[in-house]
């Protein structure tokens, strides 16, 4: 199923709006997981009683930190709780892997207005992550080129969302600790605030 | 790919690993090191693989791609604090509701000892077992925290408090951290788990 890509601003209503199969296909969630979903998926029973605790308990704003080393399946378990949740609730949501949002926020170097160029269908997209979706899944995070750059906006973005009560859940090989330690004392708060789940 | 190596290589390659273990890395890890060495084809081509795999910088970089575990030798509050604060099976002097506490106290208040000297946020925590709401435990990895930022950074200013704070919780100062002037600390590790090794390892040592 396909929609229209808006290339205008939308406001948070707007995008809670649409329906369900609309709330997905905007989530763009790598079609490689088509198949993955809660019911078909093996994880490690008391990290997925963990998981269905915090998605029964969800309300706007919760975040979640799944953390564990490469190859335990946090992204697949990460992208089964935003299918679940703008499914089921009207709630927005985006799937964006940390080195591609970096990607994105260079590519935004060259334009006047901080919009993504026309290479982009949706100019306003890093706008829509930073402060509009309910539920941003940030994935990979640590895999990115360590850099002052990305560091602090990855920092960043971490403490705007959830100083603005908007879901994120963080994906990562990197234990809270050393986390903290990459992303500086900008995360702290927010980290220490998520529940955090060891996938394994 | 087939591989000869010289008995001047294979001496290199024990005392490399040898270091590894006596730094308290499992044999698992060190496997686990080694296959990563060699999945990577830059380190894997290299000249000499053995000394590749014997630099520290080398080292480093495939200790930030596995999963460390550090065997039985450890302390068990270092043991505490790499696997996030989960006791497990750990034995440690002080109840399970305390963990929670010192969870948040080390890192709200402790990331810039706890990544150079592991084995001082230790010791202040060992000193205050059973007495852990007493005003001087917070004051002396506050202390501590701040006497280190103060070589690490450009940052003036009177550390004397600090200085005498710590004096007074009795906690044993390396040298370099007893020094007036800025001077070079111990490298900060990128995880808590290299860290832990990196002090293990130098104390082997000396």
């Amino acid at each position: 199923m396909s929609f229209t890509i808006p290339t205008d601003w939308k406001s948070v209503n707007w995008w809670r709006n649409r329906s369900p199969e609309e709330r997905f296909f905007h989530t763009k969630i790598p079609t490689r997981w088509d198949n993955f979903n809660f019911d078909t998926m093996t994880i490690d029973p008391a990290c997925s009683q963990e998981i269905t605790t915090w998605l029964k308990e969800y309300t706007l704003g919760k975040n979640l930190f799944l953390h564990g080393r490469t190859g335990v399946g946090k992204s697949v378990i990460g992208q089964a709780l935003l299918k679940r949740l703008v499914l089921n609730k009207p709630l927005s949501g985006r799937f964006v892997s940390s080195d591609r949002y970096i990607e994105m926020l260079k590519d935004t170097f060259e334009s006047d207005s901080g919009l993504l160029p026309e290479m982009y269908s949706m100019p306003y997209l890093l706008k829509y992550i930073s402060g509009v979706f309910d539920i941003v899944i940030l994935d990979g995070v640590g895999q990115e080129r360590e850099t002052e750059f990305s560091v602090h906006e990855i920092g960043s973005l971490i403490r705007r969302r959830y100083e603005d009560s908007r879901s994120t859940i963080i994906t990562t090989s990197l234990a809270p600790m050393d986390f903290i330690r990459r992303y500086g004392d900008r995360v702290k708060v927010a980290v220490m605030d998520m529940e955090k789940i060891k996938v394994s | 790919m087939a591989c000869s190596y010289s008995l001047q290589d294979m001496n290199i390659l024990r005392r490399s690993i040898r270091l590894l273990l006596d730094g308290g890395l499992t044999r698992t890890t060190v496997r686990q090191m080694i296959d990563k060495f060699f999945s990577n084809d830059k380190f894997a081509s290299a000249d000499s693989p053995v000394l590749m795999f014997s630099s520290k910088s080398v080292q480093e970089t495939l200790m930030n791609s596995v999963e460390i575990s550090l065997d039985d030798g450890t302390n068990p509050i270092m043991m505490f604090m790499l696997n996030d604060f989960t006791r497990g099976s750990l034995e440690l002097p002080w109840g399970n509701s305390d963990d929670e506490m010192l969870k948040e106290t080390v890192m709200m208040r402790g990331m810039d000892i706890c990544y150079r000297y592991p084995e001082l946020m230790v010791e202040v925590i060992e000193k205050f077992v059973g007495d852990f709401e007493n005003p001087w435990f917070l004051t002396t990895i506050d202390s501590l925290n701040s006497l280190v930022r103060w070589h690490i950074t450009d940052e003036e200013g009177d550390h004397s408090t600090d200085w005498l704070n710590i004096l007074q919780s009795e906690i044993e100062l390396p040298s370099e951290l007893r020094s007036n002037k800025k001077t070079k600390l111990r490298q900060a590790s990128d995880n808590i788990a290299s860290a832990i090794y990196t002090y293990r390892r130098l104390t082997r040592i000396r």
